[in-house]
């Protein structure tokens, strides 16, 4: 889709006077439902025991804070029966473990306890290959005035896999996400791919790698896809969706948390743009 | 292969017509044509009113009539030709070919004394035609006339809006549209993303689009038939005409190959935006052209060839890095045949593709994907007497699916070459239709399709856990992709899977009187082929996919009734219809469904189903100095995807929801104003309701960003969507009828600059991080001129 959205800002350029407006929508509030983001990083090179889980509340679109959830309790065991608790840091809705154990390819299964409700979710801890490469071409796109960043990596030909790009460039506060998996490129060298007219000399790029599951990457498609500064913009929408991860609500199964429990190894780059 | 059956059906239809003969009538038949030109015309009307009786010309222009011998005069009439009488001494079957003129003040006039009421009597219902002098006439954006933009001011008729392709008839979506160009299927209507038909009006002699009352010689899709027909060309004099347009200009050029016996229509439309941006040494381009030809020949009186073809393509190329090309191509051999002055046949050849190539230099990235047919049909028309017409016929398409190649471009590439795997189908039907003048008052139309559809090897099928593609994970309550258990591979034309259905048609109309009538429809509609398109208009990009063991053919059912009367001496119609329509088996697709290279699309699809309902009001002022329509259309369009168990939620909850074609109301009008023989003015006014989306009922934070939540489908709506448009046609000399002759159009589209949303989004602000409602429009006020000429 977004070539798409290339391809119709191009014609909306030469053709005709297409517009983004920012403008008023009333929206309704639904009842506030438990985020749960415990999202696992293991950057490669260090130890990883470091790990941070946090809790949150939704609340109308338009607000500018996020209400935290506190005085909950977390923690993960691993398939060798190893408790990691998450204690609650002086920032409210912040849980954080200092001696976590990632171990590649094992199982883990998250345990939230708030208000009375525990919520539970398992998943497993997957790998990911380095970053080979940064590549930086300048004066492309359109106008002629983007500059494209390439981060390439080295697909592993043996297993199927699936990938979690996220780039954050220093000129925004938003980082952009992009899902792959490995079917057109099995067991080969394949790129991620930034462009932006944003993009100047001296700013910073930070590149994030991380290796995901499968439930995982179909979990980040529709939330990217919802996202609106990944997706939208265009009259080619896809319908709205409501993004269930994988965590359960044990008490009441029809009340789902939002979030997900994910566990990747990651590789990063923090790159200064030419 | 049912052969045997339809021989049998074939054998009994001849004893009909053996039998059909009676001793004291004659058969009155031929060919209307326009006199300036030998261009047959179709729908002209042959009155008899002393008898009464009346017939009209097929696609073809032949008509024929089946009356007792007698002294009669004849009334042949059309729209945009003048009304011609003729007395004929009929004591023996007798061949009357007539030639009419066209309204004598060519350019301009036509609209003026043009006979467009509605028919009363005949049974067909939920029909529009338009003539291209009318579409021609109406303002429209940037001055490219549009013959689909110019449904929409029809009533049943909405799109997504503008810069939407395709169309929705009676709630359905744009893929439920058959639409025909000579008998070919073209699979995507619309240049440069829906901006634009692929249809040149230049080339074009008629349309007609069959909401409702389908009659079985057509198949294959749910909702709708546009029928359109090119020009065969000027057999008498050589003749060109074009204009040229801000955004692309057109040629057209005709004449004789053999004078009155065989002619040639050339015609050929591109854009030419890319133009100014080499000048300006920008290395992009896009644009778009297209090509219509045709040629005809008749052999001798009783037999007559054509060859028609249509070629288009859409071209961009953003600096040698980023190619998209695609477009339709079809081409076809037509052979009518008259056995006698009574059965009509006519015997169709048809090939059709379209192309879908895009690459992405940049990734190293190239996908391919297409569809082709290879249709064979044989259609008789057996004028049996003035009371009773057969039409009956057999119609084969082989269809060919390119799901898509993907290659590496560059040696360095990452990517690996796969080819979906590729899909075969062959879609075979028989169909027999009577019209039966029954009494004086009451016409009936009924008959059947019978339509068998197998889907052919070679192809590898993947086989699940209990026939299950796509499985419900009951903890989370989310579907997911299913995981084949096995793979089963079929040869070269090996049936995998094969559906057959029966098709009844029904359609009846009483006459209250001369001038008004009340109609009633009954249609089943079923259509194998289904496309892929997960978004609120139809893309270039989405495929074609055929029915197979998990996807299943869309099962249409539709029943209207319509109230319909000319007064004022048939200044005015009026049109009252209602419908309700439902189709079964229509596709939904999971949350995150990835739908292109998808090899294995039963994965992320679940069948559900669609309903529509409404009222159809439609007010024609057919003559005078002042002439056009009102339409307004109340209608609901709304889909269910139940779960499969009890367990399962379905989608929206297994709950009906709007679906994206649902338009509550819809006004339009457009109107045509004579002021001179110089100067005539046009305005269109379009009113709907806005379509359903989603809205946000919160957000959270999730990695940094901002997701919105949402609640139930399409329960929001856009800002309901209007605009006002205005044209003026200025010409120069309008007395001048040979050599060059010329015309001005000024127009502006969306003359109070209204910002119609095509899309609202909710994201992130990227300076401040901060929520926000962007809309997204694409046309303000857009004023355009074209000239156009002919000679």
């Amino acid at each position: 889709m977004k070539n798409i959205k290339i391809i119709l800002a191009f014609i909306g350029s030469i053709l005709v006077s297409s517009c983004e407006t920012v403008v008023d929508i009333d929206l309704n509030t639904m009842e506030p439902k438990l985020v749960i983001e415990a999202a696992i990083r293991w950057q490669k090179g260090t130890l990883g025991n470091v790990q941070t889980i946090k809790l949150s509340k939704t609340t109308s679109y338009y607000d500018t804070q996020i209400p935290t959830v506190s005085g909950a309790t977390i923690f993960i065991t691993d398939a060798s029966n190893n408790v990691f608790n998450f204690v609650e840091s002086n920032v409210a809705g912040s849980y954080v473990c200092s001696n976590f154990t990632p171990v590649l390819n094992r199982n883990y299964m998250l345990t939230v306890n708030s208000n009375g409700t525990t919520y539970t979710a398992t998943e497993t801890l997957k790998s990911v290959p380095q970053i080979d490469r940064i590549e930086q071409i300048n004066n492309v796109g359109f106008t002629g005035d983007a500059t494209e960043i390439k981060t390439y990596y080295t697909d592993n030909g043996t297993t199927q896999d699936y990938y979690l790009f996220k780039f954050k460039p220093s000129y925004t506060v938003i980082p952009i996400y992009f899902a792959q998996e490995d079917i057109n490129f099995q067991g080969n060298q394949i790129l991620g791919l930034y462009r932006s007219d944003k993009l100047e000399s001296g700013q910073n790029f930070e590149i994030t790698l991380s290796g995901i599951s499968r439930q995982y990457y179909n979990y980040m498609r529709i939330l990217i896809s919802i996202a609106g500064n990944n997706s939208g913009g265009s009259p080619f929408q896809s319908p709205s969706a409501t993004v269930r991860g994988n965590i359960i609500n044990t008490n009441n199964e029809a009340n789902y948390p939002l979030g997900y429990f994910s566990l990747s190894e990651q590789d990063y780059r923090n790159y200064i743009v030419n | 292969m049912k052969s045997n059956k339809i021989t049998a059906v074939l054998l009994l239809l001849l004893t009909i017509i053996a039998t059909g003969f009676s001793q004291e009538k004659v058969t009155l038949s031929g060919t209307i044509t326009a006199d300036n030109s030998n261009e047959t015309i179709i729908g002209a009307n042959v009155i008899i009113k002393s008898i009464p009786a009346y017939t009209s010309t097929n696609e073809y222009g032949f008509y024929s009539i089946t009356i007792p011998k007698g002294n009669y005069k004849i009334e042949i009439s059309s729209i945009g030709f003048q009304t011609k009488e003729i007395n004929v001494d009929l004591n023996k079957n007798t061949k009357l070919n007539v030639s009419i003129s066209e309204n004598s003040e060519e350019l301009q006039e036509v609209i003026i004394t043009e006979k467009k009421t509605t028919n009363t009597q005949k049974a067909e219902m939920s029909v529009n035609k338009l003539s291209i002098a009318t579409i021609k006439k109406m303002p429209v954006v940037l001055g490219e006339v549009d013959v689909l933009k110019s449904l929409l001011l029809l009533p049943g008729v909405a799109n997504a809006g503008e810069g939407a392709s395709g169309f929705n008839v009676r709630g359905g979506g744009a893929d439920q549209n058959l639409i025909l160009l000579d008998e070919a299927t073209i699979f995507n209507s619309s240049h440069v993303f829906g901006f634009f038909s692929v249809f040149n009006p230049d080339a074009i002699k008629d349309l007609k689009l069959y909401k409702g009352g389908i009659p079985s010689r057509f198949g294959g899709r749910a909702s709708s038939v546009l029928d359109v027909y090119q020009k065969d060309g000027n057999s008498k004099s050589f003749h060109a005409n074009g204009g040229i347009g801000l955004i692309s200009s057109r040629l057209l050029l005709e004449g004789p190959i053999v004078k009155d016996k065989g002619s040639f229509i050339i015609a050929g439309r591109g854009s030419y935006a890319h133009l100014f941006l080499k000048l300006s040494s920008n290395k992009n381009s896009a644009y778009f052209y297209d090509l219509n030809t045709k040629l005809n020949y008749k052999l001798n009186k009783n037999n007559s060839l054509y060859v028609s073809g249509y070629f288009g393509r859409d071209v961009f190329n953003l600096a040698g890095s980023f190619t998209n090309i695609y477009g339709n191509a079809t081409s076809n051999l037509r052979w009518n045949h008259l056995f006698s002055d009574k059965l009509f046949s006519n015997l169709s050849f048809i090939y059709s593709d379209y192309y879908y190539g895009l690459q992405l230099d940049f990734v190293g990235f190239k996908y391919d994907s297409g569809i082709k047919n290879y249709n064979l049909k044989y259609d008789f028309k057996n004028y049996i007497s003035d009371k009773i017409k057969l039409n009956y016929g057999i119609n084969a398409i082989y269809y060919d699916f390119n799901p898509g190649s993907i290659s590496p471009t560059t040696l360095e590439s990452g990517i690996n070459y796969r080819q979906l795997d590729k899909k075969y189908a062959f879609e075979p039907a028989i169909y027999l239709e009577a019209e039966q003048k029954i009494t004086d008052k009451l016409e009936l139309m009924y008959g059947f399709r019978y339509s068998q559809f197998y889907r052919l090897g070679s192809s590898k099928v993947n086989l699940y856990q209990n026939n299950e593609a796509v499985t419900f994970n009951n903890q989370l309550k989310i579907y997911e992709k299913g995981i084949p258990i096995a793979t089963k591979l079929y040869g070269n034309n090996e049936v995998i899977k094969t559906y057959d259905n029966l098709e009844p048609r029904f359609s009846a109309s009483y006459s209250i009187d001369n001038n008004q009538s009340i109609k009633a429809s009954y249609n089943r509609m079923i259509q194998y082929l289904q496309l892929v398109s997960n978004t609120s208009s139809p893309t270039p990009l989405d495929v074609w996919t055929p029915s197979d063991s998990y996807i299943k053919p869309q099962i249409a059912d539709q029943v209207a009734l319509g109230y319909f009367k000319n007064f004022n001496d048939d200044t005015y119609s009026v049109e009252v219809e209602t419908f309700y329509k439902t189709v079964k088996n229509r596709i939904n697709y999971i949350d995150g469904a990835n739908l292109i290279a998808n090899e294995a699309l039963e994965q992320v699809i679940l069948n559900g189903q669609l309903r529509s309902y409404g009222l159809e009001l439609m007010l024609r002022k057919n003559t005078g100095k002042l002439n056009g329509w009102v339409s307004y259309t109340l209608s609901r369009s709304e889909q269910q995807t139940p779960g499969r168990t009890a367990n399962e939620i379905g989608i929206n909850n297994g709950n009906w929801y709007s679906s994206i074609y649902d338009k509550l109301h819809n006004v339009a009008f457009t109107g045509n104003y004579n002021w001179s023989n110089k100067w005539s003015f046009g305005a269109n006014f379009i009113l709907q309701t806005g379509q359903p989306v989603t809205y946000p009922n919160g957000q959270y934070q999730y990695q940094g960003i901002t997701i919105p939540s949402f609640g139930l489908r399409n329960e929001n709506r856009l800002p309901t969507y209007h605009h006002l448009d205005i044209s003026a046609t200025y010409i120069p000399k309008p007395q001048k009828k040979k050599n060059w002759q010329a015309e001005w159009v000024f127009s502006i589209y969306n003359v109070y600059n209204r910002q119609n949303a095509a899309s609202i989004t909710f994201k992130q602000n990227n300076e401040t991080g901060a929520n926000e409602a962007v809309r997204f429009s694409i046309f303000g006020a857009v004023p355009a001129v074209s000239y156009n000429f002919k000679f």
